[in-house]
């Protein structure tokens, strides 16, 4: 691979209840994401027990898991903005170092 | 200036999660019945009522002795009670030579007045010395700062702080505040009531009121000086952050401080939390206003009104409150004391002048004064309730006989009796209603019928179902079922003439499927076209007939109320004429075709461009070519070049055209995108032949109803009609959205007929002969009469049934008036002849002064989840929802799945919500009708300015003072084996939430080994039936 320039990004991985998908897409649109991807339908273990993936009649009660990408200086404050959230509500957030080839479309 | 982005994102979700607790509102125009409490269902349902009757202000239990009414009228057994208060002594069953059990049990049943003083001073010592008729000393040490913890305690923390100037200073800056807010958002959140707009509102709530309040001269004038902290920041999130630093409220107090903010107003707040998630909501759209933003507007108009009274002399923030408590501890309780009312008018008058004088020596003198008249009186007046129990429980040597010790122990029992007899009293109220319905029950299998019913009639699980459901049954051979009001098929729908959409089913879910209603002509000809035409372009709400003023109409509306109010049913008659009823269009509910979509998309968009060259460029339609059109169409949509030979027709130069042409494209939205974006639209139209097939199979399934089809199979809506009632959408269906239910019934009657529908049921084991016809009805429950629909597409084969069918539902009618309406009328005649109260019910629902025009949904305390045979033999007095459900057709657990998940859910909510109206109306409810004043179209006050009202009004829950609807929790039943019901329950994430938490009772009957289960304090007791008292109240 020649000529390929790769930026380093943070990725967030948020892994909520599928209730508060709003909430949290909100809060990044006002952090200034550009974008987002959801991933619907989990199931998992956490501290609560375990949750199945189950959609039904009730589009809500189902976990979901948000992944951002965004520019370094903006993880930490989106982190900030969260916490509140997490503490009174089952979920968690994943940070990770990665690196993309078009910076571009994550950052304004 | 601006605060970090972190920070800001912090706060916005601080004030997130600082909202939970506050309930939706929705617009009353489609009322949703809501636990007040929804927000604090995680918790167990004794604890959420405590801390919400401390965040709402209000009573969640009743007051004693309207349960001590119930235990004369026997709806409380004294066994229970007993049972109930061992529970609570746990063992400790004596102090000294008093029989606990026996005291509780006179307190419970014969005093009406609380016995535990709350005693802030006083100690066991000096209660101790009044009982005996010694002199009550002082202890003077420990006392001060006794009172300053408490005061920092009360004072400071989670509450707003002019709660504490209020309090501290007799300020009124509280209800100050609140008033300001109220005005602010009945100018901005009005739907089009008043004649003048607030302007600039499309900048959103905080922009627009932050560019009003600057210039506002009045506030000016008052030294309010908002621009000072509007300046801080142009973004709300900043000004909270600097309002609550310069109040000195700890970052870790903010959630607790916000939610008490907001519940001040939880009418309003709750409003903007529903309206700013609420989507495709047009005025939100258009006027943005979050809770965020409502916050900033108060913190900013409460840190300027606190300002103020800093100017007068007065403590206003946390620092300078809490040096005050320190330093001046004395002055501080006195004024804390004085100003909640707690001082006795003999000191009142030194307090006053002490603290006015503000001289050291003076306020140490009334200080000392005060304290021990007060330790003096509290320990009389507790004394004095002791002796007044011990009378009545003939003890009162055993009360003289305790020791200081024993004193404190007893003391400490009954207090905490009190704060726990609401759920001793609630659980006992519910073991006998448990009791009542077992009593009634048929456990017996039901019996294969040999023939076919006469007709099948499918009804909602509404209360009021039941008692038509029974006087049905009981006037023929009718077989009924109950199943939620949409039917299972949750649809989006559009009525002719009208733009916008209505969704009906349960709140909790967002229909799929748009269905419109197109007139009569079965094919897709003009008229359908340009409601479809509304489908694509996202109109605004419909205007509902509101709540007209005088002025508008003048004479005719002078006449329409003299008609009204003094012969409600001739004048209606009268004015049926004036307005000749619109036929009834047919409903869409096939998918559209790929070419029908086409053309429909073309359509539209030729209207447009004849719209558009007609308003931009001055043509008179008749000079407006097809060839014009077309040519332009191309053009709009990139299909030819933009050489336009139509110019000369269209009067303009080529330059112009080619403008012309790109704003089509952009503007009018003519183009290849737009097209696709239009098309998918269209394509929520309707149903597949599959879904159309499945939402039949599993109504029918869910129901218990596959086989022995009658000739008539009714599917029966239901709906209410009352006049001038901004509650009339509380009256419908719940699980239509707050609609009536006739347009679900039709839908479901149009697929269960569908010939394709029927072959495909084969599949699944549904055999619907030939001759069996799905018909919908209606069910107007303030008549109780049932009306037949589509009369016009019932084969010609079974007309010859009509009557017997109709004389059948007429008598039930009048049967189910009889029964009702003697619980609502004062006329003694409608008792005894079922004419006469189902005119009177008929005149209720055209009355304009009527307040009460139904009980709706009131004393509702059942969930019934089986075979009609369980409860057929019973009288459950429209109490009960019942629900169809036969778990033998349910190997995998789906269908009760769904019940719970759906249908069960609405019930918890109605149950709840008249559950807190009923305990406290003036908090939880509405309070009387008769003092509401609609607000911006979606709500209403209380006389001219007050909080939205929330809940129910008195007029509901409330009959001459006293509750008429009996506050209980939901006891729900579900007829089916054991470990397949508790699966179901495990498997439904919300249901095994309520369950757990106690917020339903949840019994399960099982039909295989003929037991009962309840779920009570955590675990599945299982009871043999008929129940022991010992068994169900454990």
């Amino acid at each position: 691979m020649n000529n390929l320039q790769l930026t380093p990004m943070k990725k967030l991985e948020i892994i909520l209840e599928g209730e508060n998908s709003e909430f949290a897409t909100d809060l990044l649109d006002q952090a200034g994401v550009k974008g987002y991807t959801i991933i619907n339908n989990l199931s998992g273990k956490g501290s609560h027990g375990f949750h199945a993936g189950h959609l039904m009649f009730n589009e809500d009660n189902v976990l979901i898991m948000i992944i951002a990408v965004v520019p370094e200086d903006l993880a930490e404050p989106i982190l900030e903005g969260f916490s509140p959230f997490f503490s009174k509500h089952s979920g968690v957030i994943f940070t990770s170092d990665i690196q993309v080839t078009r910076p571009v479309k994550f950052s304004s | 200036m601006s605060i970090a982005l972190g920070l800001r994102l912090k706060i916005r979700s601080i004030i997130h999660v600082a909202a939970e607790p506050i309930p939706y509102f929705w617009p009353m125009r489609t009322f949703i019945h809501h636990n007040p409490l929804h927000g604090l269902e995680h918790m167990s349902f004794e604890d959420a009522l405590k801390l919400g009757a401390e965040l709402f202000h209000g009573r969640t239990f009743l007051q004693r002795p309207v349960y001590q009414g119930y235990l004369k009228e026997g709806k409380v057994e004294r066994e229970t009670l007993n049972i109930g208060i061992n529970k609570f002594l746990d063992g400790s069953e004596k102090i000294a030579e008093i029989n606990l059990k026996h005291w509780i049990n006179t307190l419970m049943s014969e005093r009406e007045r609380s016995v535990s003083v709350n005693c802030s001073l006083a100690s066991a010592e000096q209660v101790y010395a009044a009982l005996h008729g010694q002199p009550v000393s002082k202890e003077s040490d420990q006392t001060v700062d006794l009172l300053r913890k408490r005061l920092r305690r009360e004072l400071l923390g989670d509450h707003p702080l002019y709660e504490a100037v209020d309090g501290l200073y007799g300020t009124e800056i509280g209800t100050e505040l609140d008033e300001l807010v109220i005005k602010i958002c009945l100018d901005f959140f009005d739907e089009g009531q008043s004649v003048w707009d607030m302007p600039d509102r499309e900048h959103g709530l905080f922009a627009a009121w932050r560019d009003q309040a600057q210039r506002n001269v009045p506030f000016f004038l008052r030294g309010l000086h908002i621009s000072t902290i509007l300046d801080q920041d142009d973004r709300p999130e900043g000004v909270i952050a600097y309002v609550l630093e310069q109040l000195g409220v700890p970052q870790e107090q903010w959630i607790g401080y916000l939610t008490r903010e907001m519940t001040r107003l939880h009418g309003w707040a709750g409003f903007i939390r529903w309206r700013s998630s609420a989507k495709n909501y047009y005025w939100e759209e258009r006027f943005p206003g979050d809770l965020v933003e409502f916050v900033a507007i108060r913190l900013t108009l409460a840190l300027a009104l606190l300002k103020g009274a800093g100017k007068r002399g007065h403590a206003w923030n946390s620092d300078l409150i809490g040096k005050a408590i320190d330093e001046r501890t004395a002055e501080m309780y006195l004024r804390h004391e004085l100003n909640g009312g707690r001082v006795t008018p003999s000191l009142a008058h030194s307090v006053d002048m002490a603290l006015m004088r503000n001289k050291a020596n003076l306020i140490e003198e009334a200080f000392e004064a005060y304290v021990s008249s007060k330790v003096v009186s509290e320990a009389e007046e507790q004394a004095a309730r002791l002796r007044e129990l011990a009378e009545l429980a003939s003890g009162e040597q055993a009360l003289l006989d305790l020791s200081v010790a024993q004193l404190d122990e007893l003391m400490d029992v009954l207090a905490n009796l009190e704060a726990h007899e609401g759920m001793i009293w609630l659980r006992s109220l519910e073991v006998h209603a448990v009791q009542e319905l077992l009593a009634g029950m048929d456990m017996s299998a039901p019996q294969k019928r040999e023939k076919r019913p006469f007709a099948q009639a499918m009804f909602c699980i509404d209360t009021r179902s039941e008692r038509i459901r029974r006087h049905l049954e009981s006037v023929g051979d009718y077989q009924t079922f109950g199943i939620a009001g949409f039917f299972g098929v949750p649809v989006s729908f559009m009525e002719l003439g009208k733009g916008s959409e209505m969704h009906l089913c349960p709140v909790i879910l967002t229909p799929k499927n748009l269905v419109p209603e197109i007139s009569a002509a079965t094919q897709i000809d003009e008229a359908a076209i340009s409601v479809l035409s509304h489908a694509m372009h996202e109109l605004k709400e419909s205007i509902l007939t509101p709540f007209v003023t005088v002025e508008a109409i003048g004479l005719l509306f002078g006449f329409d109320m003299i008609g009204k109010t003094v012969a409600p049913q001739a004048y209606n008659r009268w004015r049926k004429h004036l307005h000749p009823k619109r036929q009834s269009g047919r409903l869409l509910l096939d998918k559209l075709s790929r070419e029908q979509a086409d053309s429909i998309v073309r359509a539209v968009q030729r209207t447009v461009i004849v719209n558009a060259v007609e308003q931009e460029l001055g043509l008179a339609p008749e000079r407006i070519t097809d060839d014009i059109v077309r040519e332009l169409r191309e053009a709009a949509l990139g299909h030819q070049s933009a050489e336009l030979e139509c110019c000369l027709g269209l009067g303009i130069d080529k330059g112009e055209a080619r403008q012309f042409v790109n704003r089509l494209t952009s503007v009018y939205k003519i183009s290849e995108a737009d097209a696709h974006l239009q098309l998918e639209r269209l394509g929520r139209i309707g149903f597949t032949l599959d879904e159309q097939v499945n939402y039949v199979s599993t109504a029918l399934r869910a129901i218990g109803m596959t086989e022995q089809f009658s000739r008539f199979v009714l599917i029966c809506g239901h709906g209410s009609t009352s006049d001038n009632n901004p509650y009339e959408s509380a009256l419908d269906c719940g699980a239509c959205g707050g609609n009536h239910g006739l347009i679900s019934a039709k839908v479901l009657a149009q697929m269960g007929n569908k010939p394709e529908v029927r072959r495909a049921l084969l599949k699944h084991g549904i055999n619907i002969p030939d001759d069996s016809w799905f018909m919908p009805a209606m069910h107007n429950t303030t008549t109780d009469a049932l009306t037949l629909h589509n009369l016009d597409l019932v084969p010609p084969s079974h007309i010859v049934y009509l009557d017997r069918l109709r004389s059948g539902l007429s008598s039930a009618t009048r049967l189910c008036a009889a029964e009702r309406v003697p619980t609502l009328e004062m006329d003694p005649r409608a008792v005894t002849d079922p004419a006469v109260a189902a005119k009177l019910a008929h005149r209720n629902s055209m009355d304009w002064s009527q307040v009460r025009p139904e009980w709706g949904l009131s004393r509702n305390v059942y969930f019934v989840i089986g075979r009609r045979h369980l409860t057929q033999s019973a009288s459950l007095d429209g109490r009960a929802f019942l629900h169809s459900y036969d778990y033998r057709l349910d190997a995998n657990r789906r269908l009760l799945e769904t019940i719970l998940t759906g249908p069960l859910v609405v019930g918890q909510w109605i149950n709840m919500e008249h559950y807190f109206s009923a305990v406290d109306n003036d908090r939880f409810g509405s309070g009387s009708k008769v003092n509401h004043n609609v607000a911006c179209r979606f709500g209403v006050m209380t006389g001219n300015l007050s909080d939205l009202r929330t809940g129910l009004p008195s007029q509901t829950v409330l009959k001459n003072g006293l509750p008429y609807h009996e506050p209980l929790r939901l006891i729900t039943v579900i007829e089916a084996p054991f470990e397949m019901a508790k699966k179901a329950i495990e498997g439904v994430v919300t249901i095994k939430t309520l369950v757990k938490n106690a917020w339903i009772r949840m019994m399960i009957i099982d039909p295989e080994t003929n037991k009962a289960w309840l779920y009570s304090r955590g675990e599945w007791t299982e009871q043999a039936l008929p129940q022991t008292q010992e068994q169900i109240a454990s």
